[in-house]
């Protein structure tokens, strides 16, 4: 009795983890070993290439600090990343603040939804769009041309010329990725009681109090956690630039997703694109605990 | 009455500033759907035309007249509907287990969920592209399922698990008292309690899984398993000249995620706060 009473009780312990299971399963095949061969990649030359590829430890490694493209990549990822991040923070809360204002119900619905639109469309499809916007006949050029700011004979190379390309494919990134940020910021503008900003009209506050002392305070959570989740995703971002640019003109609009990718798939040099991904990993770890314990400390209030 | 007039002017700022951005926004959008609809001559011209002349519909004719392109948009429906498929069921069953058995390893694991979710793609597609020619399915539908499933299967968990939290255990209790079986329970309580959840999440994976391109353009080759995204990105190398039937194909590679973002638009809502951004 008591032998069963104990299976019963193991059952009822460990039964859980039969739920568990499968999804373990998948994830080890899937994803842990994946992970384990590329930290056992990256210390290797000529892999995949080669019948017996070579140990080489860290040297690897050593070569980044070498290498004037990964030094270029790294900066233009870091641009890349801090203007977007930036910016669609500043457009995701101003338009956020312009929608939470007393305003027309349908007329606010329509036009989150127009709000939002961008971030309905798959980056390989936006990439293709803003090409045809940005080609030297195009769209861009042609508007800047009609209203005389641009010759259409002498048109800007929005994405050929070195000291553009970086800076257009923010342009894009910064269009596709605010709705985010609008649309959370917005869920937490409406949540805030607006009593609070009647009693501190009361107290005679102006807008730009309320806006530093009631507002920021409320979306601080929020703000923290987007900025977080942001920068990770856009310090790996590769679908813009890969189709709009291939990191190009010369390495100018290079990032370190594309150059890793560049040196497994063009060069074959699986080892050292490793340790480029393992750097944008190594990045994303930084960042995520830091998200791991903000959300820690935002559960516990 | 100064504070009146003061009202109506502070609103008529606000409607003109939403109107403005509104149409900063979706011009990029209206172009595309614009340029699908004209002759490809049209679409290059001084100063250009917001409008085209007469509408036409010949780009769209010629993407769904073809082959090739009506593959594309086979494969995307075929791989995301699988991926989706798989992932809501392994998905469930874990954050089941998650939200209802309190093991002291819970809290590792979730951490592990949340980080698997920051490891770039980048950085997996090297050993995906080695396994899948080991293996001998590179350039195959297992090729993007499978790896698809692994990217996706952490988010999903944790969506679901937080869904599943929100659901009252008193009320699965209350049914074990009376004698239904853990498996009863899930299946008249749990389940019909939590569709909203598993109908985000759903729509969640398909529309991942449908915008992926990394893994598509490296791990497929040849047509037949190219998916749309993968295309779009591989046509804009081939021909640039069509530009009316590129955005053709765009507006139509679009379309699911428009007729989610139209009709399913509360789940994706409830998807944001469910899993991405609380963890």
């Amino acid at each position: 009795m008591r032998i069963i009473e104990g299976m019963r009780d193991q059952v009822k312990r460990y039964g859980g983890l039969f739920f568990i299971l499968p999804a373990f399963i998948l994830s080890v095949i899937l994803f842990i070993y994946p992970i384990i061969k590329v930290i056992q990649i990256s210390f290797f030359q000529g892999v995949f290439i080669e019948a017996l590829p070579r140990f080489v430890g860290l040297q690897n490694y050593f070569r980044v600090g070498q290498d004037k493209v990964f030094l270029l990549a790294l900066r233009n990822t870091c641009v890349f990343t801090f203007v977007s991040v930036f910016a669609h923070l500043v457009i995701g809360l101003g338009l956020g603040i312009l929608l939470s204002q007393k305003i027309n119900l349908t007329f606010r619905a329509f036009f989150r939804a127009i709000f939002v639109s961008p971030w309905t469309f798959p980056t390989a499809i936006v990439a293709t769009t803003w090409l045809l916007i940005y080609h030297p006949f195009g769209v861009f050029n042609g508007l800047l041309d009609y209203v005389g700011l641009v010759k259409i004979q002498a048109p800007i190379e929005w994405l050929s010329s070195k000291s553009l390309a970086l800076w257009s494919l923010i342009i894009v990134n910064v269009w596709r990725g605010f709705p985010l940020y609008f649309l959370m910021l917005l869920a937490s503008l409406q949540a805030i009681p607006p009593q609070l900003y009647e009693a501190a009209s009361i107290d005679g506050a102006n807008s730009v109090n309320k806006f530093f002392h009631i507002t920021l305070p409320a979306l601080k959570g929020t703000i923290m956690t987007l900025i977080l989740l942001d920068s990770i995703w856009t310090f790996r971002h590769f679908d813009l630039v890969s189709i709009m640019t291939g990191g190009g003109p010369g390495y100018s609009s290079q990032l370190m997703a594309t150059y890793s990718y560049e040196n497994a798939f063009q060069k074959l040099d699986f080892g050292y694109a490793s340790v480029l991904a393992m750097i944008i990993l190594g990045f994303s770890l930084i960042v995520s605990f830091k998200y791991l314990r903000t959300s820690r400390i935002a559960d516990r209030s | 009455m100064q504070s009146n007039r003061d009202k109506v002017i502070k609103q008529f700022v606000i409607y003109l500033l939403v109107l403005i951005s509104a149409i900063i926004i979706f011009s990029p959008i209206f172009w595309m759907i614009s340029v699908s609809l004209r002759r490809n001559v049209e679409v290059f011209t001084a100063p250009p035309r917001i409008l085209p002349n007469n509408l036409y519909f010949g780009a769209y004719a010629a993407i769904l007249s073809n082959k090739i392109y009506l593959r594309y948009f086979f494969n995307s429906y075929f791989i995301s509907a699988s991926v989706t498929f798989v992932c809501i069921i392994v998905a469930s069953l874990a954050a089941y287990g998650f939200s209802r058995y309190k093991y002291k390893a819970n809290n590792y694991l979730l951490v592990f969920l949340i980080l698997a979710q920051m490891f770039p793609p980048v950085l997996l597609v090297i050993p995906y592209f080695m396994f899948t020619i080991q293996l001998n399915f590179y350039d195959t539908y297992w090729a993007l399922i499978l790896t698809y499933i692994s990217v996706l299967l952490p988010f999903s968990t944790l969506m679901l698990k937080s869904y599943f939290d929100t659901i009252p255990r008193s009320l699965e209790e209350a049914a074990m008292i009376d004698g239904c079986s853990r498996l009863q329970t899930i299946r008249m309580i749990v389940f019909p309690l939590s569709v909203p959840g598993i109908i985000a999440t759903a729509v969640y994976s398909f529309l991942q899984a449908w915008n992926e391109y990394l893994l598509a353009v490296t791990l497929t080759e040849r047509w037949e398993y190219r998916t749309v995204t993968a295309g779009v990105g591989f046509l804009v190398g081939e021909f640039t000249s069509e530009w009316n039937q590129m955005m053709a194909l765009s507006v139509l590679g679009s379309l699911p995620l428009l007729i989610v973002f139209l009709f399913a638009q509360k789940y994706m809502m409830k998807g944001l706060t469910l899993g991405s951004v609380k963890g």
